[in-house]
């Protein structure tokens, strides 16, 4: 019996992949609200390959594992400031009205599913059948330390960072 | 449409879904909402007259494959519309679905276009 070698994207490709996924997500979730949430001045546009936001600058993380012919994650990293940021596009609220602790968490949550399904049916599904968890909030960086490719959004008052991974 | 269902384990995706009606021009007089298949199930042996169920796939506690398969069980389930709302875009996925029962399939992230479009077959 022969080896079957998973053709798997390069990280190239996952990476423009990753941008593809997260410009729709926040295109199609915040349509109508994008212009006041993603600032127009960021450095490479709204959403660029970068490196993964440093452990100090991150609030929250929510991950979402991918688990099939290849183990992977897809994990979202913010400051306070882009988490309230991502709830408001979302739930298409205000900044001055207030926001429940519960409510920028589920919103997190919501952003990191849509975003891992985007890719999961870009990227791994054409590769085969793989699945996907719910998204889990986490303490940042507690349980990973692999490095895979990574963008940054700038976003109205903060930053989000997303980052997959896939073993190889 | 006087009584539809939303089970989804977010509470940000029931508000989305609550807006995009709205925007969808879709009147409904009392939207019940569920975080899961088993509370789904609940909600429906509580209300039958509910008219339609959007539900999510991937929940905790039963998924929403699950709780589709788990309604068309039910003697009253067989003909009530079930619209699956979910990330999972996987074509195994939408056969799955609706070999389980589900009557359309949207997945996210949609427009109040894309939802509608999908809902026009159920004559919604």
């Amino acid at each position: 019996m022969s080896d079957v070698k998973l053709e798997l994207p390069h990280d190239e490709e996952l990476n423009r992949l990753l941008q593809e996924s997260a410009r729709e997500a926040f295109d199609t979730m915040m349509a109508g609200f994008m212009g006041s949430v993603v600032r127009s001045d960021s450095q490479g546009g709204e959403c660029a390959p970068a490196p993964a936001l440093p452990a100090a600058k991150v609030d929250r993380e929510v991950v979402v594992d991918f688990n099939g012919p290849s183990n992977g994650y897809f994990s979202l990293r913010c400051n306070a400031e882009g988490a309230m940021d991502i709830a408001r596009g979302l739930l298409m609220m205000d900044d001055c009205e207030a926001l429940k602790v519960e409510e920028v968490a589920d919103a997190l949550g919501e952003c990191a599913n849509v975003v891992a399904g985007l890719l999961k049916n870009k990227a791994l599904s054409p590769c085969g059948d793989f699945k996907m968890g719910i998204p889990r909030h986490c303490v940042p960086y507690e349980t990973r330390d692999q490095s895979g490719s990574s963008l940054l959004c700038h976003l109205k008052n903060g930053v989000v960072s997303m980052e997959v991974w896939l073993q190889r | 449409m006087n009584k539809i269902l939303i089970v989804d384990d977010s509470s940000t995706m029931r508000m989305i879904i609550r807006r995009v009606l709205r925007q969808a021009n879709v009147e409904v007089t009392t939207i019940l909402e569920a975080a899961n298949g088993v509370e789904g199930l609940a909600k429906l042996t509580s209300d039958p007259d509910i008219q339609l169920i959007f539900s999510d796939v991937n929940m905790p506690e039963m998924n929403g494959i699950d709780m589709v398969k788990a309604v068309r069980a039910q003697r009253d389930g067989k003909s009530l519309p079930i619209v699956m709302v979910t990330t999972e875009g996987a074509d195994s996925m939408v056969q799955k679905a609706m070999e389980s029962g589900a009557n359309a399939y949207v997945t996210k992230p949609f427009t109040p276009e894309s939802f509608q479009a999908a809902l026009k077959p159920l004559g919604i």
